[in-house]
């Protein structure tokens, strides 16, 4: 039976900053300890804490609903997502990765993601870690899904991410509401919870998966959507910093005959991916931008590869590590 | 918070004290709520429900209740009884039919449609050193629905999980200097 | 029987042709429905009416209704395509992210605003009648409102509230009630008796 309660007072979780800054206007940003420990205290609870509801994801006129359950497995974390709209599709989130499970067209497709993150939980297991390359500053107190919150800005130090502003629940951290923001300021995607019910969860979870359910959500065992990337034929010249490589597979796209290589770099907040494959003809260098901004990309031939950049980051990031690639002398042709 | 754990109860129990007619319909409702009313009570508590009109409103005010201690947003007005009266025009709900579901696939990565994202990019060619002026645009949307299978495969990994319709793609001309 | 069994077991009443079942779920649901519904509508008249709609289409898709997701799941999915569909034929989109977060013209871009989309009317309302509620609850009887407060607040259920509390579960469901008619009583003043006073 779990302790939690919506009325309990803030500071339960163990090794939590109480804020003690003056409630009506952004303060400066916190130094960087106290900014740290409130990263980690957002990014903790969204695994930490039991919790279930409904929240929408928004990009421009466009929109999501998905419900939510987390259930946290001693200091792991356990979710299950739902779309309410559109394909029929179910995700379930574990530390070492998540499924997702689609009913389209009276068929059922199983698929495996790299990630296994999803709203709220936005901020990387080490969190504090970002503390060097955003500045974090408490902000005015607000109401989210009937829960009362405070807003945290958390705002890039360069020009190289977005920033968030995040709505964190005063008595656990959790965060209800994020909205991705530009330089200026303007909103480029947003989540928020229209209802959550923070720490008892529906007996009907803790029954554990019917035989019927285990079998729904077993991979094949010959669908290996990834595999290890064993000759590297490019290399990165420049990263913007904080930015590190945290994965590199061989991975099949559905328009493309051969797998192609899928980098991922991060600074754990900001992602962008490299995508590498030979090209077949003289590619010429495109670069491109989604409607609102939010998304830049670039494409240019590397050696005899084709490399697309793209990330949800500003145009400097995807520069940076475009105009860095440089093909390796010691590569063997593919 | 505290809890106090009675050692004896000295509360009656339902069946010492006397309910009326009314008030035991009430409670098997406040039971309904809950969950915890046993199979055969609850299809007698959802008859009665037709009986007698003022319950549903009874029901609705234990409802809100529950919402308001949670802090959250709540109504009580008339709308389930709105509901209820708009659906007297409905012909009656009878046995299911069972029905093929029609799926109808609204894009939620960007797989396999090559709708799904429009780019217009302004290539520069590669022969001229002139980067194109920004001024002049020339849509070549249908090359680039290629560049969809990236940005599902990239929001495999970047925790989006939006669809991509709204991903109209804008502007270009690359220069890169040797 | 668990809640989703009552949502299935409702819905089966719906099926053998009574009606009234289905204003069980309306009444249960609704509220959640259009805390939902404001996410995506500003305008309240206007997220009752999709509310209606929405539960009407519900009411016909019955049959359709399989049991295997969650009946408020399901429910979930009729409404956010019904909003969807209402803006869309009166060329309206949902309210795009510049438009939720804008705040005051003259400020600075350094405030950056994220108000939840509730209207401060229905805010307002809601607060006093929250408030008026946990007054009720204050004042209940010690075991009155540690029972209704292990339910609502807690999410126990009878067994584990009468395990908690020592008492049996007859007794934990009499306190329930008499909780809430408690609490009803106090209620009913400011509510009004006229069916069309809202919150």
């Amino acid at each position: 039976m779990t302790q939690w309660c919506m009325r309990m007072p803030a500071g339960m979780l163990a090794g939590c900053m109480a804020l003690s800054v003056p409630a009506v206007q952004a303060a400066d940003p916190l130094p960087p300890q106290e900014a740290a420990a409130l990263l980690q205290r957002m990014s903790d609870a969204a695994r930490r804490v039991a919790y279930e509801g409904v929240f929408v994801m928004q990009h421009g006129a466009s929109m999501q609903t998905l419900s939510i359950v987390n259930r946290p497995v001693g200091t792991a974390k356990e979710s299950r997502l739902a779309a309410l709209d559109g394909v029929e599709r179910e995700i379930r989130c574990s530390e070492t990765g998540s499924v997702s499970r689609v009913i389209e067209g009276g068929q059922i497709k199983l698929e495996k993601r790299l990630n296994s993150r999803y709203f709220p939980d936005l901020l990387p297991p080490n969190a504090a870690a970002l503390a060097s390359w955003y500045h974090v500053k408490p902000g005015e107190r607000v109401r989210v899904a009937g829960l009362d919150c405070r807003q945290i800005e958390v705002s890039p130090k360069d020009d190289f991410r977005w920033g968030y502003v995040l709505c964190a629940e005063q008595g656990t951290g959790l965060p209800l509401k994020a909205v991705m923001v530009n330089e200026s300021g303007q909103p480029l995607m947003q989540y928020a919870f229209a209802e959550i019910r923070i720490g008892s969860l529906p007996r009907v979870e803790s029954r554990g998966l019917s035989k019927t359910e285990q079998t729904a959500w077993t991979m094949p065992p010959a669908a290996a959507a990834t595999r290890p990337i064993m000759l590297e034929t490019v290399s990165v010249k420049n990263l913007p910093p904080g930015f590190s490589r945290i994965t590199a597979v061989k991975r099949k796209l559905p328009n493309k005959p051969e797998e192609v290589e899928h980098w991922v770099f991060s600074d754990g907040l900001t992602h962008i991916s490299l995508f590498l494959e030979p090209a077949l003809q003289p590619i010429e260098s495109i670069r491109g931008q989604s409607k609102q901004g939010m998304i830049n990309m670039a494409k240019r031939q590397v050696g005899t590869m084709q490399a697309t950049i793209l990330g949800d980051a500003p145009w400097p990031a995807i520069e940076a590590i475009a105009m860095g690639l440089e093909a390796r002398s010691d590569a063997a042709t593919r | 918070m505290k809890i106090h754990v009675m050692t004896e109860s000295t509360m009656p129990s339902q069946s010492e004290q006397q309910n009326s007619p009314a008030e035991s319909r009430h409670e098997n409702l406040s039971a309904l709520i809950d969950g915890e009313l046993s199979d055969g009570m609850a299809r007698i508590a959802i008859t009665q429900l037709g009986h007698s009109p003022g319950d549903l409103a009874r029901l609705g005010e234990y409802l809100a209740i529950g919402d308001a201690m949670r802090g959250l947003n709540t109504r009580h007005d008339g709308f389930s009884a709105r509901v209820m009266a708009e659906l007297e025009n409905e012909p009656v709900v009878l046995a299911p039919v069972q029905k093929k579901r029609e799926s109808r696939p609204t894009l939620w990565l960007a797989a396999a449609t090559a709708a799904a994202i429009t780019w217009v990019v302004w290539q520069s060619n590669p022969r001229d050193d002139l980067a194109v002026p920004l001024a002049s645009v020339q849509q070549t949307a249908p090359q680039f629905d290629e560049a969809s299978p990236y940005l599902a495969a990239h929001q495999d990994f970047a925790q989006a999980v939006i669809s991509t319709q709204e991903m109209r793609f804008t502007k270009a001309s690359l220069e890169i200097r040797p | 029987m668990s809640d989703r069994d009552l949502d299935l077991q409702l819905v089966e009443r719906v099926r053998q042709g009574d009606q009234r079942a289905f204003g069980i779920l309306v009444e249960k649901y609704q509220r959640k429905l259009m805390r939902l519904l404001s996410r995506m509508v500003r305008d309240q008249h206007e997220v009752e009416d999709i509310a209606q709609e929405a539960f009407i289409k519900a009411y016909r898709a019955l049959p359709q209704f399989r049991g295997d997701a969650a009946f408020y799941t399901w429910l979930y999915r009729i409404a956010v395509n019904t909003a969807k569909n209402y803006l869309s034929s009166r060329n309206r989109s949902m309210p795009t992210v510049s438009d939720q977060a804008m705040n005051d013209e003259d400020e600075p871009d350094e405030r950056l605003v994220a108000q939840d989309i509730a209207t401060p009317e229905t805010e307002l309302l809601s607060k006093q009648v929250a408030i008026a509620v946990n007054q009720a609850v204050d004042a209940l009887p010690e075991e009155l409102r540690q029972a209704i407060t292990l339910r609502e607040i807690e999410g126990m259920s009878y067994e584990e509230i009468a395990e908690t509390m020592a008492c049996p579960i007859g007794t934990v469901r009499s306190r329930i009630f008499r909780a809430r008619e408690a609490i009803a009583t106090k209620l009913r003043p400011i509510l009004g008796t006229a069916d069309d006073k809202r919150w």
